[in-house]
């Protein structure tokens, strides 16, 4: 069969950058219990949802390494593929640090200084927004693809982007509030626990810093 | 038998084969996309094809046959033998289709176009060398398949921006496609209407003058563009619920019904000449000898359409099904650009007489879509396939089609 539009048209890779995000955001949505159990000082707990965290983000890298299979050098497609591929890993950087903030949890039992507490939570929740807002923009993708990238859907995208950086912003000044309680508690605390806590608050505030990039790759997409 | 006999017999088997070809994939390639799209079942497509074809082919599609049949090999290398013409043609359809059978079977993206000019530039060179072939005719032609598939594209960009800034990102989608849509249908009914009553092959009381074809022509595009814009109202009142834009594309299947007709009724009026143009040449020289001006016979052309309706039933209705399939990345409105602009430059390249490739137009018109950021992905390895189908088809059929005529010469 001499069918040259049936080999022209393939299957779009795109649909699988929604897959993608909704395996990295069940991923992700371990962290909030995983700081539950911490804060009731649940080590068991701890280690059995790190360990739920880190198959699930064993799944999202199966479905991330699926999004790049199919996006082979000769595939033209609306985004810029180096752009769409940056999309890619920046999503799947978001469940590689909620791994880390699990294995890092069972590597050393922490505690969580009295004053460090509400302000963990709060922490986590904001967290947990920013990467929500990346997973709404991701849900326009498609959107945007059937407006050819312009119009009010555009706009729509660029309104979420400016969303997800305020939510990211939010998110890094509680991660200062942590730090600081974190440090007015060092005279009680060991050295190393310190080390752990402010290797632990990155890896969290990552999760929010990587659901931004996220939004400023996006922004590219519209302005092309 | 004689041999004159043999001869009729062994192009009308060509003939059909060749059309066979063309019905069982180029056709499907053409109204893929409606059916793909769900603008038409498997079944309609298939009605809606025969009809169209055979209404291209009959009603516009007589330049290009005649561009085929008599515009290629120059008439001073004929000399006057009428049986020389007769067995060249003959052996040009059998070249191209022995090619189009090893391209099917292999799955290449060749186009039938190609395969018979290629052999019949060939029979031109074995007859009278370089002087044998009307350069200036294969020059424009040759040039066409460039310029067709990036009109295609360039029209297909334009058309689907325009339609994304006016309908799709309108702040009223269905009501902007109310008044867009009978605009676009008046550009397909003139052309229809143009290409048909513009002092075509087939003289007939039907045949205009320039002016006048164009004055009846945007008539009909009115009375048309009038007709679409009612059924769109009437339309527009039962989509059911979903977002604006969900319920203007789905107000575009409406219209890619149009485009499919349109798309069958461009590629009846240039493909159809593929099988018809060398059969046309073969049935005159031996009715009338060898003349500079080949008469079109009306049968010709149906048993040429009458092939392509064989290859549809038998065939092409699995390669739109396979089309169908795969082409669900194209939304509505897309098809429906990239079908507009395809089938508008084929027929523009129709009512001029020259054979273009309407699936590599319609390729070039899908190409044209994507640059305008509207489709989700398009393997472009597709384009070095059919460049490279293009470098090898010509020489191919040209060189069989020469070989056969030499050895048929051999042995007569």
């Amino acid at each position: 069969m001499r069918i040259p539009l049936a080999n022209l048209l393939v299957k779009s890779p795109l649909p699988r950058v929604g897959e993608l995000m909704t395996a990295v955001r069940t991923c992700a949505d371990k962290v909030p219990d995983l700081i539950d159990h911490l804060v009731r000082a649940d080590q068991a707990g701890v280690e059995r949802l790190a360990k739920e965290t880190s198959i699930l983000e064993g799944k999202a890298d199966e479905v991330k390494n699926r999004a790049r299979a199919e996006m082979p050098v000769r595939l033209f497609l609306p985004v810029d593929r180096r752009d769409l591929l940056r999309l890619v890993s920046q999503i799947d950087a978001i469940a590689d640090c909620a791994e880390d903030v699990g294995v890092l949890l069972t590597l050393r039992p922490l505690t969580v200084p009295e004053g460090m507490r509400p302000y963990l939570a709060e922490f986590v929740e904001h967290v947990m927004h920013t990467v929500a807002a990346a997973d709404d923009l991701v849900r326009i993708l498609d959107p945007l693809v059937k407006a050819g990238f312009g119009g009010s859907t555009a706009e729509q995208a660029l309104a979420l982007v400016d969303e997800l950086g305020r939510r990211e912003h939010e998110a890094d000044k509680r991660q200062d509030q942590c730090a600081k309680a974190l440090f007015r508690a060092e005279a009680s605390m060991p050295p190393v626990a310190i080390f752990m806590w402010t290797k632990v608050l990155n890896k969290i505030g990552d999760m929010a810093n990587h659901s931004e990039n996220v939004g400023d790759q996006f922004r590219l997409f519209v302005a092309r | 038998m004689d041999a004159v006999t043999i001869i009729l017999a062994t192009c009308v088997v060509a003939g059909l084969y060749t059309a066979w070809n063309i019905g069982a994939n180029d056709v499907a390639n053409a109204m893929g996309t409606s059916v793909g799209s769900g603008a038409l079942t498997l079944r309609h497509a298939i009605v809606v094809a025969v009809v169209f074809e055979l209404a291209g082919a009959v009603l516009a599609g007589g330049n290009v046959t005649r561009t085929l049949s008599d515009g290629i090999v120059s008439t001073a290398a004929l000399g006057d033998d009428p049986m020389l013409l007769a067995i060249g043609m003959t052996c040009c359809l059998i070249a191209a289709s022995v090619w189009l059978h090893l391209a099917t079977t292999a799955g290449w993206p060749v186009s039938t176009t190609q395969s018979v000019v290629g052999a019949v530039l060939g029979f031109g060179l074995w007859l009278g060398g370089f002087q044998g072939v009307d350069w200036t005719i294969l020059g424009r032609i040759g040039l066409s398949w460039l310029v067709s598939p990036i009109l295609g594209g360039f029209f297909a960009f334009q058309l689907v921006s325009f339609i994304q800034r006016r309908v799709i990102n309108a702040p009223d989608s269905v009501h902007a496609l109310r008044t867009i849509g009978p605009i676009l249908t008046f550009v397909m009914a003139f052309a229809i209407t143009f290409a048909t009553i513009y002092e075509g092959a087939i003289p007939s009381p039907l045949t205009f003058e320039a002016p006048e074809a164009v004055v009846i022509a945007a008539a009909v595009g009115c009375v048309g563009a009038l007709i679409v814009r009612f059924v769109l109202v009437r339309r527009s009142a039962l989509l059911g619920p979903g977002s604006d834009v969900d319920r203007a594309e789905r107000l575009f299947l409406v219209l890619q019904v149009l485009t499919a007709c349109y798309v069958a009724f461009a590629h009846g009026s240039n493909d159809v000449a593929n099988a018809a143009g060398p059969m046309a040449a073969v049935f005159a020289a031996v009715r009338d000898g060898v003349t500079d001006d080949i008469h079109v016979p009306f049968n010709v052309l149906l048993i040429g359409a009458f092939g392509i309706v064989l290859g549809l039933a038998t065939f092409g209705f699995r390669v739109m099904a396979t089309i169908g399939r795969e082409i669900t990345a194209l939304t509505p409105s897309r098809g429906f650009s990239a079908e507009l602009a395809a089938a508008t430059t084929i027929i523009t390249a129709s009512v001029l007489g020259i054979p273009v490739s309407t699936t590599h137009t319609l390729v070039g018109a899908v190409v044209g879509v994507g640059l305008a950021r509207s489709i989700g992905a398009l393997n472009l390895r597709v384009l070095r396939g059919i460049a490279g189908s293009w470098l090898a088809t010509i020489p191919f059929t040209a060189a069989l089609a020469a070989a056969l005529v030499a050895l048929a010469s051999l042995l007569t």
